[in-house]
């Protein structure tokens, strides 16, 4: 292979920035032995471009491959996937720029970035992605553009104007295949096992410090439309799952037999019931957060005996329900296995724990209610803290914290509480999600954040069913009436958009959550629900799907012809060319005696062809050549040499 | 732009063989301009294969339902739209004029060029000529300029070479479409016959003189410099004028012996017509390399004697063009 002999590999310097910047936000999902490969062959590819080095040969290129595939089985244990998938078409994209033979190659690596651009789709689909995706295909489309200029004349600057005016021209199109191209729901084929997205938030296993690692997030966990006044706020808890195995530190989930179903009594009156939609941001989880209790939601879910609403697929997309909610509902089943699954403790455990429940139960005449009001009288007696930064407990966690800390956040009441109960035989169990929610000052939903994570508990009373009760609300009243910011917890570990005082940001991050909110439902989740809502606001009301498909065609054909008549106007010929223009019109002057303009013959043959035809018009035709020759050619505008050009133009009579 | 009827049209790249294209592709004299009904355009390997590329990724928005998936491919497709149009663009509106073929000896490559005028305040990049499928030129036009683009076609027989039709064609802006046009600009050259290797009889009085480098006797003195003809002597060239400036030039002599030489059909000693054509074109050659002046004696023909370029190119013509109607 000859060094520079190759002129291909000069035109690749854009090619490799390309793949680079491509593949940007994929980087902090790839394992880092696929980025030193990435770097490796960076460096590899600059100098191929540099003609430092020649372009690999065939033997080199079969072990780039094997190596390519060693590197992903290594790190991913596949190749199969779509994250494995992704690595395997970054590091292809670098081998097909080593081999690179002819100019069409470069098109199959643009096209490679293309699928690549798409697959970080799987992890986010935000705004900031879209912004990178216009800008991509724009620097995409002007390699595209080096690609087809054979001369290699046009230059940086050029090509991304060029480019970017094409996209620009491009949008509208997009915006009417966007809203008009039907929305089938369901899979052609599946959907892939490993794709993951942001995932922050709570999971199904809840110990000390589960609630408390959630608070300094400010990041939305869902946002709520309510389609009336929404309950007070001490009335809103989100829940999302009910512990009832504890194994000394950690709770987890044990969740009834998937057939058995729930058996929820409504409240007494529809001025309970609360209906509403949740955006529910993905947290990679099967469950869903619902206002307690769930009466009716959309048939897509499951609602299990422990009232957790659930998918069938994980939330790896932004995902939004309808739900209607009885705040007074109960949900009034128990099971025999039930009631010993949730009253079962860990033995050997929290001796000091067992007698202090057993005395303060027989203290309140072993009625239920009057020991729960008694443990709660207890907690909210000044000796217990509500903090941030409790200190550890051992192996007897709940002696520790019942006698000697004293000091917790959520998690450790809502633990303690239930421990307490079942240590005196009534059934309890743990249940996390979020408590609160705070409207949006200007937009009409409620946004709860991971701050608002909660964990409190719900015991069986008999004749009443499963009961909450959150013990937080005895130590810190506050935090269940006013949220997190007002519970007198340490400020600096709160997150930001809650303690600023500074109005003028609050407003800009306010803004920037309704610009969210909105990107959520109109481009993220544009469903075929929210197309019917968006035609609907349009005035086309219940289109039907053949109709919709009509339109898409006449609208595409408008835009395109529109486009046509944009991209292939011609601009108006300038005022310079008024030399020109009067040339022709002496030449067409001359067509009509019969003598045409050769192109390839010089302005004396021409002069003379003419006068042999023409004898008296000899000097005429040899002044005006002249005038058009020194003001075509000549560096300064003559305006008298021009006038009198023009003149002798209009002038001339070819008889 | 004829769209429709262009994307129904399936592109035989070598010879155009239908007829609603052959009456549209000339053969024109004079200027032709590129307009909406001679523009063809269809989509390239390429742009097949971005399609391809468009179907896979609207099929895995389907799939995984995800909505930026949905910008990407629409907004690619958009974008192909577009440039199927700016593709068109770049070639339509161009206008084409014929530009000249010079003669060539018989079995050389003839050259023809096209001129090429831009009347657009865009600059059109990458456009190409073709014929028979082989590529031979590709030129930009700068905004409000005229350029030139050629192709070679080979001289296999003496007589006139027609250029024939030619394809015209650019892929620029994308490389995803192609957008061509088919003309006919009557374009000919004349193709002299194939000089023999040597002339039938020698000329009477031949020295080879090494100092003065002339080839006959007598006198000649030096009379200027002429651009230099396919089939000059190479000894006449001036060397010097040649390093001094790119082109070639062949020294012409005048005066001295005013040896004249009829070359004549009768007189020539050979079987066939292309023979005899061929031995009168070498002497004819000899003649003008040594500056003998000579005149053309065939049936039909009779050109007196001269000498220089004009005579030169009179003659061989009337060879070439021998027996044609």
């Amino acid at each position: 292979m000859l060094m520079a002999a190759n002129p291909l590999t000069e035109k690749l310097a854009p090619v490799l920035l390309g793949i680079h910047l491509v593949a940007l936000p994929l980087y902090p999902h790839l394992p880092l032995p696929v980025l030193l490969l990435t770097a490796l062959f960076t460096v590899w590819a600059w100098l191929i471009i540099r003609g430092r080095l020649p372009q690999p040969g065939r033997l080199v290129m079969f072990v780039l491959a094997i190596a390519v595939v060693a590197v992903l089985i290594q790190s991913f244990g596949t190749i199969l996937g779509q994250l494995p998938g992704s690595a395997m078409l970054l590091l292809l994209a670098f081998l097909k720029l080593f081999e690179m033979k002819a100019v069409r190659d470069i098109a199959i690596v643009i096209f490679m970035g293309f699928f690549l651009v798409a697959s970080k789709f799987f992890y986010s689909q935000s705004a900031l992605i879209a912004a990178h995706v216009i800008f991509v295909v724009v620097y995409l489309t002007s390699l595209l553009i080096v690609f087809s200029d054979r001369l290699g004349t046009t230059y940086f600057n050029q090509r991304m104007q060029k480019s970017f005016r094409m996209i620009m021209q491009a949008i509208p199109l997009m915006l009417i295949l966007f809203v008009l191209f039907p929305r089938v729901p369901g899979t052609l084929w599946g959907l892939p096992r490993d794709a993951q997205s942001a995932t922050s938030g709570l999971t199904d296993e809840m110990s000390p410090g589960t609630i408390n690692r959630l608070v300094g997030s400010g990041e939305v966990a869902f946002r709520v439309r309510f389609d009336s006044e929404p309950p007070p706020r001490s009335l809103l808890y989100w829940r999302g799952l009910a512990l009832s195995n504890y194994d000394g530190r950690t709770w987890r989930l044990e969740n009834a037999p998937v057939y058995t179903q729930p058996f929820v009594v409504g409240g007494p009156d529809q001025a309970s019931v609360y209906d509403y939609t949740v955006m529910l941001e993905p947290h990679d989880q099967h469950w869903l957060y619902t206002l307690e209790s769930t009466v009716q939601y959309e048939n897509r879910f499951v609602l299990t005996r422990e009232l957790h609403m659930v998918a069938a697929s994980r939330v790896t997309d932004v995902m939004d329900y309808s739900v209607s909610s009885d705040i007074s509902a109960r949900n009034n089943g128990l099971f025999e296995p039930e009631r010993r699954k949730n009253l079962a403790l860990p033995p050997g455990l929290n001796s000091r724990t067992i007698e202090f429940a057993e005395n303060l139960y027989n203290a309140s005449g072993r009625r239920a209610a009057d020991y729960i009001s008694a443990v709660l009288r207890h907690f909210s007696a000044d000796r217990f803290f509500y903090t941030l930064t409790p200190p550890l407990l051992g192996e007897n966690a709940m002696d520790d914290f019942l006698f000697d800390t004293r000091r917790g956040f959520c998690e450790h009441y809502s633990s303690a509480f239930v421990y307490l109960m079942r240590a005196a035989g009534i059934p309890s169990r743990v249940v996390i999600g979020y408590q609160g929610g705070t409207m949006h000052p200007f937009d009409d939903y409620m946004i709860v954040r991971q701050s608002d994570a909660h964990a409190w508990a719900e015991v069986w009373l008999d004749g009443e069913g499963w009961v909450r009760i959150d013990p937080t609300a005895a130590v810190a009243p506050d935090r269940i009436e006013s949220g997190i910011e007002s519970a007198g917890l340490e400020r600096e570990l709160l997150p930001n958009i809650l303690v600023s005082d500074n109005a003028l940001l609050q407003r800009a991050r306010f803004m920037m959550d309704s610009f969210h909110d909105s990107w959520n439902r109109w481009v993220v989740g544009f469903n075929s629900k929210r197309q019917r809502e968006l035609l609907g606001l349009l005035g086309f009301e219940n289109i039907s799907a053949s109709n919709l498909v009509t339109w898409l065609v006449v609208l595409m054909t408008a835009a395109g012809s529109v486009i046509a008549w944009w991209v292939v106007k011609k601009e108006p010929v300038r005022n310079r060319d008024v030399v020109r223009i009067y040339y022709d019109k002496l030449c067409r002057k001359l067509e009509r005696a019969g003598i045409r303009y050769r192109s390839n013959e010089g302005a004396s043959e021409f002069i003379a062809r003419v006068a042999r035809v023409l004898p008296s018009k000899r000097r005429e035709l040899a002044m005006i050549t002249g005038d058009y020759e020194r003001l075509r050619y000549g560096n300064d505008r003559d305006e008298r040499r021009l006038r009198r050009y023009k003149r002798a133009v209009n002038r001339f009579r070819a008889r | 732009m004829s769209l429709a009827s262009s994307l129904k049209f399936p592109d035989f790249a070598r010879k155009p063989g239908l007829r609603f294209i052959s009456r549209r592709s000339g053969p024109f004299s004079g200027e032709v301009v590129l307009d909406r009904s001679r523009v063809y355009i269809l989509p390239t390997k390429i742009g097949v294969l971005f399609g391809l590329l468009l179907i896979i990724l609207l099929l895995g928005s389907v799939n995984y339902g995800k909505s930026m998936g949905y910008i990407l491919v629409f907004l690619l497709a958009g974008m192909g739209n577009v440039a199927m149009f700016a593709t068109w663009r770049n070639l339509a509106g161009l206008r084409l004029r014929a530009g000249g073929g010079s003669p060539v000896l018989c079995g050389e490559e003839a050259v023809f060029a096209v001129q090429l005028e831009n009347r657009d305040q865009a600059t059109r990049y990458s456009i190409a000529i073709s014929q028979d499928g082989h590529e031979y030129d590709v030129v930009d036009l700068a905004p409000d300029s005229a350029g030139q683009i050629r192709f070679r076609k080979k001289a296999g027989k003496r007589g006139l070479l027609r250029a024939g039709r030619f394809r015209l064609y650019t892929e620029f802006p994308t490389g995803l479409f192609v957008a061509w046009t088919w003309i006919d600009l009557s374009m000919e050259c004349v193709v002299y016959p194939r000089p023999a290797v040597r002339a039938s009889r020698p000329v009477a009085d031949l020295t080879v003189d090494g100092e003065n480098d002339i080839q006959g006797g007598g006198l000649e003195e030096f009379a200027g410099l002429r651009k230099y003809q396919a089939g000059d002597s190479w000894r006449r060239v001036s060397w010097k004028a040649a390093a001094r400036s790119d082109q070639l030039h062949t020294k012409e002599f005048a005066g001295g012996q005013p040896e004249m030489q009829w070359i004549e059909w009768n007189a020539i000693a050979a079987s066939g017509v292309e023979a005899r054509l061929s031995i009168m074109a070498r002497m004819v050659m000899d003649a003008e390399n040594d500056g003998r002046r000579y005149g053309l004696r065939m049936p039909g023909v009779e050109i007196p004697p001269a000498l220089g370029g004009r005579h030169y190119r009179h003659c061989m013509k009337a060879l070439a063009l021998y027996g044609s109607s």
